[in-house]
């Protein structure tokens, strides 16, 4: 086998990833050839990583990777990491002091922390303590009596209640029971709402819908709300001046007309009056030519004069 | 010990014994978490003499479903936050002297374990003082008082997410200034 062959298969003879044969081969010939035997103790030199060099990497490309450990370092002290992050930290904790160092402060914390929790108390604490709620009588008192007093019904007992009280109970006619019903719809809190809802509905379908009979109505008010005052009132005017000519004309008719009734009522009682006086007059006529009144006109005058006399 | 429950439900049918030993079961924990609020041992006190009283007052509205530890701590907090409301005063001289604040002993420790012991607390209170008040309210309650992370969420009104992001953030501060006030801190474990 020449140099050159076994140079290339150098590295899988290092990682001994070489089938056995070939193994054998490279190894008789690094023995009996001095070039490649010092190429293969150059390549398999394996010495202690250069921490600074990884430093200058880490610091140049990413550099918060103690920062990102110390976010994981409580966790790994606590052992709640998967096994990936355990040994990414665990890695990292072995070659940085820093991190190495705060996670042994870390486990030293959790042992001594606890011992904080407690502090032994004066001999009068408890004391204190018994005498400050001793006259205290909380609120709960009487719940709590209430509850001492109570007992465990067993399974039955609910049952047996219902059913006698449900055969007790008293049977409402069917108006009563209608009435009841709409007392206990009115007098819900929500019948408010409701009704609101209900009332907008009836609005729509009466205003908004296509075929409804006030369908035109939203229209129309829209379009008189767009529309110019001053051209709103023309209409007004009309209507006025068409009012005005109507009760003229309605005056002028009924003034006519009283006026032909006031004539033929007053030619009428000229007619009447006129009569009268020439039955008035006929009248007295017959009387002054009467004898018989004109002897007692007579004697009435005499006496008169005599009693003057 | 007996049951929370089983206390709570005779204290609610008004024995005194009971009440007196859920007191006695809470009551270091319930002044630990007053000391941390409130940073004066005498202010401490008093308002954990107010928690009980209103824990004592709420115990009807206490359900058997949740637990009783995250529920008392939830009225502890407010009932501190209410009374440094009233204050309005949160100054350095009111800072908890360290030295004098007495730890429940641990059982099985010698005198030597106990100093040193005594000294790490003393380094972590200092370091917690110097910490801002949102990291050192989730250190309180999750690292020191152990309630849980959905606990926390609850109590604290903010989402899960929030909580743990917090949490991991106010545990590297607290690392952090730890190891600047004490290098050697955490070497030995």
């Amino acid at each position: 086998m020449s140099c050159d062959r076994i140079q290339d298969r150098l590295f899988e003879y290092i990682d001994v990833s070489l089938d056995a044969t070939a193994h054998e081969r490279v190894a008789s010939h690094l023995d009996n050839c001095g070039d490649c035997a010092a190429l293969a103790a150059s390549l398999n030199r394996t010495g202690a990583p250069d921490e600074d060099l990884t430093r200058a990497i880490l610091g140049r490309t990413m550099r918060d990777v103690c920062e990102q450990s110390g976010e994981r370092i409580p966790d790994w002290v606590d052992g709640h990491l998967d096994a990936l992050d355990t040994e990414l930290v665990a890695g990292h904790v072995s070659h940085c002091t820093d991190c190495e160092a705060i996670s042994s402060v870390m486990r030293s914390m959790a042992i001594d922390l606890p011992s904080l929790a407690e502090v032994e108390p004066d001999g009068h604490f408890v004391d204190d303590v018994m005498a400050a709620t001793a006259d205290r009588l909380p609120d709960w008192v009487d719940s709590t009596l209430a509850a001492f007093v109570e007992v465990e019904p067993d399974a039955r007992f609910l049952d047996e209640v219902l059913a006698a009280t449900v055969r007790k109970a008293p049977q409402l006619s069917w108006a009563a029971r209608v009435e009841e019903w709409f007392a206990g719809l009115f007098q819900r809190p929500r019948i408010a709402w409701e009704g609101a809802y209900l009332a907008s509905v009836v609005l729509v379908l009466l205003v908004g819908f296509p075929g409804s009979p006030l369908a035109a109505v939203s229209d129309k008010a829209i379009q008189l709300a767009k529309t110019d005052p001053n051209k709103i009132e023309q209409p007004f005017v009309a209507l006025e001046a068409s009012l005005d000519a109507a009760a003229n004309e309605a005056w002028f008719t009924t003034r006519k007309a009283a006026r032909s009734i006031a004539i033929k009522a007053s030619v009428g009682s000229g007619d009447v009056y006129r009569k009268a006086k020439r039955d008035l007059g006929t009248l007295w006529t017959s009387i002054a030519s009467d004898p018989v009144n004109e002897q007692t006109q007579t004697q009435e005058q005499d006496s008169t004069n005599g009693e003057s006399k | 010990m007996v049951d929370v429950t089983t206390l709570i439900a005779r204290c609610r049918q008004g024995d005194a014994l009971a009440w007196e030993a859920l007191v006695r079961g809470h009551q270091g924990r319930i002044l630990g978490l007053a000391r941390h609020y409130m940073r004066d041992p005498e202010e401490a006190r008093d308002v954990a003499q107010e928690i009980f009283i209103r824990v004592y007052e709420r115990l009807d509205s206490f359900q058997g479903s949740e637990k009783f530890v995250p529920w008392m701590l939830s009225l502890a907090r407010n009932c501190c936050i209410d009374r440094l409301r009233r204050l309005k005063v949160r100054t350095p001289d009111h800072a908890v002297p360290i030295e004098e604040d007495p730890q429940i002993p641990a059982e099985g420790l010698t005198a030597e374990q106990d100093a040193q012991r005594g000294e790490r607390s003393a380094l972590l209170y200092a370091a917690l003082d110097k910490m801002s008040e949102t990291n050192r309210e989730i250190i309180l309650l999750k690292e020191i008082q152990g309630l849980k992370i959905e606990e926390i969420s609850t109590m604290l009104s903010v989402p899960v997410g929030t909580v743990k992001s917090r949490s991991n953030r106010a545990r590297n501060e607290l690392a952090r200034r730890i190891r600047g006030l004490d290098p050697s801190y955490g070497g030995a474990v």
